[in-house]
C-alpha cells in the first residue's frame, strides 16, 4: 500500500510542529550505546540500529558476535560519515531522523508498531520497501540517503571486502 | 609496506613544501590575515591550477585560495573511505536540489584533476561548431583552440593510452565491436602509470598529471602564495570593479567556516571554483547580472548505468579506470535534436558500486558476491544543445552554499531509455549472463530481447531510475553578447572590469566529452590574455 501524498504532507506538518518543542524537551543525551558519537542522536542510532541489519541482510557475518560488531562498527563509521558532510546536508538528515522518531510517524508513516529499539525486522524491511517504491519523491529520498550511509560505511570497511573478493588495495613497489 | 614504498615514490608536493613553498593552511590561522597580490585566483582545479602557472611564469605575484585541504601522494592510501570525504565536494555524495543525481566533484589542492579518471579530450570540433553558430564564439574554431590544446597536452603528458585496457574497458569494446559501432582509445593524462585503478582516490604514485603534481607546483615554485581550508566568501565590488576578495578559514575538518578572515586585495580576481561554486561565489558578492544568467544554464553530463554479469573476472578496480569510449551514439545524430551519450567504463570500487546499485538485503549482497565479475557502462547524455535542454540552476541556501537545481524532464528520460538499451546490447554481445539497467529495484536480466522490452515499459524517473555525475559545465558562459554571457570572449566579466572566470562554468553547453582539457584550453588562453593585460611578459 502506499501513502498517499496528503498523508505524507499532513505527517510533515503534525512533525515540524513536534519538532519544534521537541528539542526544548529533550537536551542533551547519551545515545544507548554509550559511545560518545559526533552526529547521531539516541533517536538515529536507534533507527539505525533497525535499518542498517535489514539493509545489509545478506551481507553482514553470520555469527552472532561477528554481526553485532559489524553493525557497531557500521553505526560508528556512519556517525563518522555524517559529521563529514556540510552542516546543510547534516541538517536534512538529523530532520529525517527525528521526523522518523516521532510515534504518530513511526507508526502511520513508517508503519513499524514498537519503538524503534525494538522494532520488529519484518516491519522495517516493509518500511523500507515502502518508501523504495514511495509514490513521493521525499520517501525515495529517505531511503536513498539510509541506503547511501548504510552501503557506504558497510563497504568502506575492510571486513566487507573477503565475502566480495576484493583483496584490498594493491601494494606498491 | 606503506612506510617503505613512501619512501620509494617521490612527492613533490612534500618535498616542495620542504623546499620553502609558500603554503598556509588557513585552519591553523590565529589571526586575520591580508593578502596583496596582482591575481587571486579562486579554486585549484583545472582552471585555477592551469591559470596559476601561466600568471605566476609571467611575473606576476599569485594568490592561489582553496576550500579543501593540500593532500598528496604520501596521504593517497588507495582507500574510498579516506579519499571521499577529504577530497571531495561533500564527501562525494553531493547531490541536485531533488536529490536525483549524485555528484563527484573534487574539492582539495588540484580539485577535480585530483580524482578524476585521467579521460582527456579535446572539446568536440561539432560542440565547438555549435557554439560559433549559436552563441556567436566565432573565435573558438578547431584551428584557433588548437594550439591552447597542444599547449596543455604537452605540459600534461596527454597521450593515447598504448598499454591493454582493463577488463571493464575491454569488455565495452568487445561488446561495441559485435554490434557493429566504433569504439575507442581514450588519452590519459599520465606519466609513468602503473597502471593501478585507483584514480578517483587520489594518485598514490604521482604518475596522474594533475594540476597537483604540475601547474601548482610550478606556480609556487615561482613565488605564489597556496592558502588552503578557506572558502571565498564575496567580492567587495566599487565602480565597476572588484577590490577585495573576502575569504573564511575553515575549521580542520572542513565543515564549517570560522570567523578566521583572509582578505585579498589584487589587480584582478579569478574565479574558478567550479561550475557549482563560482557562479555562487557571483551571487553571493550580488555581481551584477543584468540579464538573469549567473547559475543558470548548468549542465552535467546527466549518466546512466548499466551492470552486468559476465563469466570471466573483470576486477573493475584494478587497471586504469577508463580507456575506452563509444561516441557512435554522439556522432551519428543531429547534435540538437534528441540527447546524444557518450559510452564509458567507469572504476568499479567498494562503495562507489555498493552505493551506486539499487535494492538492498540480500538481492544487493548477491550482486556485491559477484562483485569481480561485475561490468558496468555509463552513458553519459549531452545536455544543452537541443532547445528543450536547459541544465539546471545554482541557488544558495539559508547559509550561502549553493544547491544545483537540476529538474529531469522527459527530453533527457528519452534519451536515457535508447542509452540503456544500447548499453545492455552491447553487454549482452560481450557476453553478459545478465544485465542490470539501473533502476527501480534492479531487476537482472538474461537475453537482450528480455531487457529491451522492460526498458522499453520502465517508469523512468527522478530517485527511481539512477543518474549520477562527473562533469558540471555552465553557469557563467562566455561570449560575446552581454545579454547571453556572463563574460566576454577574454573571460574578463562583462560587467566588471577586472574580473575573470576560468573553469568550467564558463561553457555556454555541456561538452559531450570529460571535460578537462576543454578547462585546461580555455583556461590556458584566458589566462595568457589576462597576463598580458595586467602588463606582464608573456
Amino acid at each position: 500500500m502506499t501513502i498517499s501524498r496528503r498523508t505524507f504532507i499532513a505527517a510533515g506538518i503534525v512533525g515540524a510542529v513536534a519538532l519544534a518543542t521537541a528539542g526544548w524537551l529533550k537536551g542533551p543525551h547519551a545515545p544507548p550505546s554509550g559511545l560518545r558519537r559526533r552526529a547521531l542522536d539516541a533517536d538515529a542510532e536507534a533507527i539505525l540500529g533497525a535499518v542498517v541489519p535489514v539493509l545489509l541482510d545478506g551481507a553482514l557475518p553470520n555469527t552472532r558476535e561477528a554481526r553485532q560488531r559489524a553493525i557497531a562498527e557500521t553505526l560508528t563509521a556512519i556517525d563518522l560519515a555524517i559529521a563529514g558532510l556540510p552542516p546543510a546536508a547534516q541538517a536534512e538528515l538529523a530532520q529525517l531522523f527525528a521526523l522518523l522518531a516521532l510515534p504518530p510517524i513511526r507508526i502511520g508513516l513508517a508503519r513499524v508498531t514498537a519503538p524503534w529499539p525494538r522494532a520488529a525486522p519484518e516491519e522495517v524491511r516493509r518500511c523500507l520497501d515502502r518508501f523504495r517504491e514511495g509514490s513521493w519523491s521525499l520517501q525515495r529520498a529517505a531511503y536513498d540517503a539510509l541506503h547511501e550511509l548504510a552501503f557506504a560505511a558497510w563497504y568502506g570497511n575492510p571486513q566487507a571486502w573477503p565475502a566480495i573478493g576484493y583483496a584490498g588495495p594493491p601494494a606498491l613497489g | 609496506m606503506n612506510a617503505m614504498a613512501g619512501a620509494s615514490i617521490l612527492d613533490p608536493v612534500a618535498a616542495g613544501i620542504a623546499s620553502g613553498w609558500d603554503v598556509i593552511d588557513a585552519s591553523r590561522l590565529d589571526h586575520d590575515m591580508t593578502l596583496e597580490s596582482d591575481v587571486v585566483i579562486v579554486g585549484t582545479g583545472a582552471g585555477g591550477g592551469t591559470a596559476a602557472e601561466i600568471l605566476a611564469d609571467a611575473g606576476l605575484r599569485v594568490v592561489l585560495l582553496e576550500e579543501g585541504p593540500l593532500k598528496s601522494s604520501r596521504d593517497f592510501r588507495m582507500l574510498e573511505s579516506d579519499a571521499y570525504p577529504q577530497l571531495y565536494q561533500e564527501s562525494a555524495a553531493r547531490k541536485t536540489k531533488d536529490r536525483a543525481i549524485n555528484i563527484l566533484q573534487g574539492r582539495c589542492v588540484g580539485g577535480g584533476t585530483t580524482v578524476n579518471w585521467t579521460s582527456s579530450f579535446r572539446t568536440p570540433p561539432a560542440t565547438l561548431a555549435y557554439w560559433q553558430r549559436e552563441f556567436g564564439l566565432t573565435d573558438f574554431t578547431v584551428e584557433a583552440m588548437a594550439p591552447w590544446f597542444a599547449k596543455m597536452e604537452q605540459r600534461l603528458s596527454i597521450a593515447p593510452w598504448t598499454v591493454a585496457p582493463n577488463a571493464n574497458n575491454e569488455a565495452l569494446a568487445r561488446g561495441a565491436r559485435k554490434i557493429g559501432i566504433a569504439a575507442m582509445v581514450m588519452r590519459r593524462n599520465v606519466k609513468g602509470c602503473a597502471n593501478l585503478g585507483y584514480c578517483g582516490v587520489g594518485c598514490p604514485t604521482n604518475a596522474k598529471q594533475s594540476m597537483l603534481v604540475t601547474t601548482i607546483p610550478g606556480a609556487l615554485a615561482k613565488g605564489a602564495t597556496l592558502v588552503t581550508r578557506v572558502r571565498a566568501q564575496r567580492l567587495m565590488l566599487a565602480n565597476e570593479r572588484v577590490t577585495e576578495l573576502e575569504a573564511f578559514a575553515m575549521n580542520a575538518d572542513g565543515v564549517l567556516p570560522t570567523p578566521r578572515k583572509v582578505t585579498v586585495r589584487a589587480r584582478a580576481f579569478v574565479a574558478a571554483a567550479g561550475a557549482i561554486g563560482t557562479p555562487a561565489l557571483l551571487l553571493r558578492s550580488g555581481t551584477p547580472d543584468p540579464h538573469a544568467l549567473v547559475g543558470k544554464r548548468t549542465f552535467l553530463h546527466p549518466s546512466v548505468v548499466s551492470a552486468a554479469l559476465m563469466p570471466e573476472r573483470i576486477d573493475g578496480f584494478a587497471g586504469a579506470p577508463q580507456s575506452i569510449y563509444s561516441d557512435h551514439f554522439l556522432d551519428t545524430q543531429p547534435i540538437d535534436g534528441p540527447l546524444g551519450y557518450k559510452l564509458e567504463s567507469p572504476p568499479l570500487h567498494p562503495i562507489l558500486t555498493a552505493t551506486t546499485l539499487p535494492d538492498d538485503g540480500v538481492g544487493h549482497a548477491q550482486w556485491m558476491r559477484d562483485f569481480r565479475n561485475m561490468h558496468v557502462v555509463i552513458a553519459l547524455l549531452r545536455d544543452g544543445f537541443n532547445a528543450g535542454s536547459i541544465g539546471g540552476t545554482v541557488h544558495l541556501q539559508d547559509d550561502g552554499t549553493p544547491v544545483l537545481d537540476y529538474p529531469l524532464g522527459p527530453l533527457l528520460w528519452e534519451g536515457a531509455r535508447r542509452a540503456l538499451l544500447s548499453m545492455a546490447e552491447i553487454q549482452f554481445a560481450a557476453g553478459a549472463t545478465h544485465v542490470s539497467p539501473l533502476h527501480a529495484n534492479g531487476a537482472k536480466f538474461t537475453s537482450f530481447a528480455q531487457a529491451r522490452d522492460a526498458i522499453a515499459a520502465f517508469d523512468l524517473q527522478p530517485l527511481v531510475t539512477k543518474v549520477v555525475s562527473a562533469h558540471v559545465m555552465g553557469g557563467a558562459p562566455l561570449g560575446a553578447d552581454a545579454r547571453r554571457a556572463v563574460v566576454d570572449v577574454t573571460g574578463r566579466h562583462h560587467q566588471l572590469a577586472n574580473l575573470y572566470i576560468c573553469d568550467g562554468a564558463l561553457f555556454p553547453t555541456s561538452i559531450g566529452a570529460n571535460p578537462q582539457l576543454s578547462i585546461y584550453g580555455f583556461a590556458a588562453r584566458i589566462a595568457t590574455g589576462l597576463a598580458s593585460t595586467l602588463g606582464a611578459r608573456v
